[in-house]
């Protein structure tokens, strides 16, 4: 086997979960995609060091959360000054984007079969504004404690939690039936 | 409805735990490949904007040095190239001169010619000419009708 085959089979063991990583933090297929390959270009680099690795897995997954956070760092500032707007605005803001993320999917609750239900819940996480979706991805699909993402984002421990609580708020609101 | 924070931290963890992983799009490998592909050539041989940047600096450094040389040896070029072709585009320029002149010469004989001899001659001569080349006509028209018994077939 030769070393294109062996990185061919790396990617296609990993690319699912790089581009799932991705793509969470991103909301944007098409940037995860390229986002994808830029980790999978870093890995080929060092193939002969991680190809085997038992930690290969680990190692991807923080390659591909950094470079997203470089590629959503053009826009943090923005992320931050909009956060802050809202932590401001907290009893007539957040109803009204709540509504509109409601109007935008299609009526929750029963009758959605499982595939459905996970269609939704799916969109319903990438439409998050970015403030509420980052923090929300890395928590509970990255495993990262709160104190861990606010030394990633560069933000304050509470800020932290306050945007996940709303995110999650945002999406229980979503889906209804939670 | 409401619902303290871990309570809906442990309902939002399970909804979003149960969700499967996106698939990577099928051009994801593809793209991948190529661009493992394109890594393996020589760094000389791949894009500009991907070489080492020492290198790229060198190859701006490089390009600079060249276009000053060439700036600073136009002159002198063009220079040399002058003195070397003068006696050539003197040689030239003499052949072409005559050439003109001649024509200039022939030109002045003919109307010398023409207002000495012809001028005057033509002035007088015209009339007579015309006639004459009218009568012609006439004359070969009526001969032919008498022998050939029809018109000219011309």
């Amino acid at each position: 086997m030769t070393d294109a085959d062996l990185f061919e089979a790396f990617v296609r063991e990993y690319q699912d979960m790089v581009f799932a990583t991705a793509v969470r933090l991103l909301g944007n297929p098409v940037d995860a995609e390229d986002v994808s390959q830029t980790v999978f270009l870093k890995a080929y680099e060092r193939f002969d060091q991680i190809g085997a690795s038992p930690t290969a897995a680990g190692w991807l997954k923080t390659v591909a959360t950094n470079i997203c956070l470089n590629h959503l760092s053009r826009y943090r500032s923005r992320w931050r000054l909009f956060s802050e707007m809202r932590r401001d605005d907290d009893d007539g803001g957040e109803a009204g984007f709540e509504a509109t993320v409601v109007a935008d999917t299609a009526a929750p609750g029963a009758g959605l079969d499982a595939r459905e239900r996970q269609e939704q819940v799916e969109r319903a996480v990438r439409q998050l504004p970015e403030h509420q979706r980052v923090p929300l991805v890395l928590f509970h699909f990255e495993q990262h404690s709160y104190q861990a993402i606010a030394d990633l984002l560069g933000i304050t421990l509470a800020k932290v939690k306050t945007d996940i609580h709303r995110a999650r708020e945002a999406l229980r609101i979503t889906l209804g039936t939670l | 409805m409401t619902m303290d924070h871990d309570e809906l931290e442990h309902l939002i963890d399970r909804e979003l735990r149960d969700l499967p992983a996106p698939r990577a799009p099928r051009s994801l490998l593809s793209r991948v490949m190529a661009a493992g592909a394109e890594a393996q050539r020589p760094w000389y041989a791949r894009a500009w904007r991907t070489w080492p940047v020492g290198w790229q600096a060198a190859s701006v450094v490089l390009c600079l040095a060249l276009l000053t040389v060439t700036g600073l040896s136009l002159p002198i070029a063009q220079a040399s190239i002058a003195a070397e072709s003068a006696p050539m585009i003197g040689r030239v320029t003499t052949d072409v001169w005559q050439v003109i002149a001649r024509t200039m010469d022939a030109q002045r004989a003919a109307e010398i010619v023409w207002r000495v001899v012809i001028g005057p001659v033509a002035s007088v001569a015209v009339l007579p000419i015309l006639a004459m080349l009218v009568a012609s006509l006439a004359f070969g028209a009526a001969l032919s009708r008498l022998a050939f018994g029809g018109t000219p077939q011309s």
